[in-house]
């Protein structure tokens, strides 16, 4: 019984952070052209990377948000969430740190742009939340058994 | 190394991260794909808004041809901007929008010219999209900001 609660517990808290990146995908995907504010802002890469990140960027971030949410390779999905909220909050840190006032567009128009402190605390908290899921993830509890032995 | 050959648990560690790290490359390199075919068709389809440069800006504002807005922040564009430029930090544009449709709406210019402090300030950018959302036709960029202007010796307003 533990051990479906856990693994429901992990499901659900998975899908609850592949959902944000998914709708953070598709706010991006929405307003393209904010984003590219954002990202010259973040004077991160050459100006001439810009498109391709504002094109590139939110369908990773949709897809990775799908792969969380249907479960298929659990701990690689969550992997590619590390990997993602790391950028993320490397660039915000960096923002941050450096003074940058930069407009954070990341969930879209519709919210308010927040502080760059702000930005770089929610980032580094989203980088712990996919970094702990995948901890939990790789646990013996949660890990599927080879078939044949007992759970 | 010798570790992983002699461990079989850690070898088996390792081959899965592989595993996933294989996967979450394949993953990416599909989310590249079509961003570069979508940059690709932005290209070649994207809506033409013209560019300025530091001689054409300079003829318009001697001119008095164009409506100049200067998106930095107020107390910056205080300190010094190019003549008959308005203000419009693009932070007070949610507050200012209602103000700015009127005015715009009911300028005789052909053509809004937005500039900012430098080419990667980015306030310029974000100002010139609003425009465009707004329905204004032709939005023309100063690319080199007002750093460009100020640089090639041309004379500066401040505000009192």
């Amino acid at each position: 019984v533990t051990l479906v609660r856990h693994r429901y517990s992990v499901w659900i808290l998975r899908s609850a952070l592949g959902a944000l990146l998914a709708y953070a995908g598709c706010a991006k995907l929405a307003a393209p052209r904010a984003f590219a504010v954002s990202i010259i802002q973040l004077q991160l890469f050459p100006f001439t990377w810009t498109d391709w990140i504002v094109a590139t960027l939110p369908i990773a971030e949709l897809l990775t948000g799908a792969w969380l949410i249907c479960g298929w390779r659990p701990r690689a999905s969550l992997l590619a969430a590390m990997i993602l909220t790391a950028g993320f909050m490397f660039a915000a840190v960096q923002a941050s740190v450096r003074g940058l006032s930069f407009n954070c567009h990341c969930f879209g128009l519709a919210l308010e742009s927040p502080s760059p402190a702000w930005v770089a605390m929610r980032a580094v908290l989203l980088f712990a939340f996919a970094a702990s899921l995948r901890a939990i993830s790789s646990a013996p509890l949660i890990r599927r058994q080879p078939k044949g032995q007992a759970s | 190394m010798s570790t992983l050959a002699t461990n079989p648990t850690t070898s088996g560690h390792a081959r899965d991260f592989l595993r996933d790290a294989t996967a979450v490359l394949v993953m990416f390199v599909a989310a590249g794909i079509p961003g570069a075919l979508v940059v690709r068709h932005r290209h070649a389809t994207a809506p033409k808004h013209p560019s300025i440069s530091l001689p054409e800006l300079r003829a318009y504002v001697d001119a008095g041809e164009a409506l100049l807005l200067d998106a930095r922040d107020k107390t910056v564009y205080d300190e010094g901007h190019i003549p008959r430029a308005h203000s419009l930090p693009i932070q007070q544009w949610r507050m200012r929008e209602t103000e700015w449709r009127a005015l715009l709406a009911s300028h005789r210019y052909r053509l809004v010219i937005v500039y900012c402090g430098n080419p990667w300030c980015g306030q310029a950018e974000e100002l010139q999209l609003a425009l465009v959302n707004l329905g204004v036709t032709r939005v023309g960029l100063f690319d080199g900001g007002f750093d460009a202007w100020r640089a090639a010796g041309y004379s500066v307003e401040d505000s009192p």
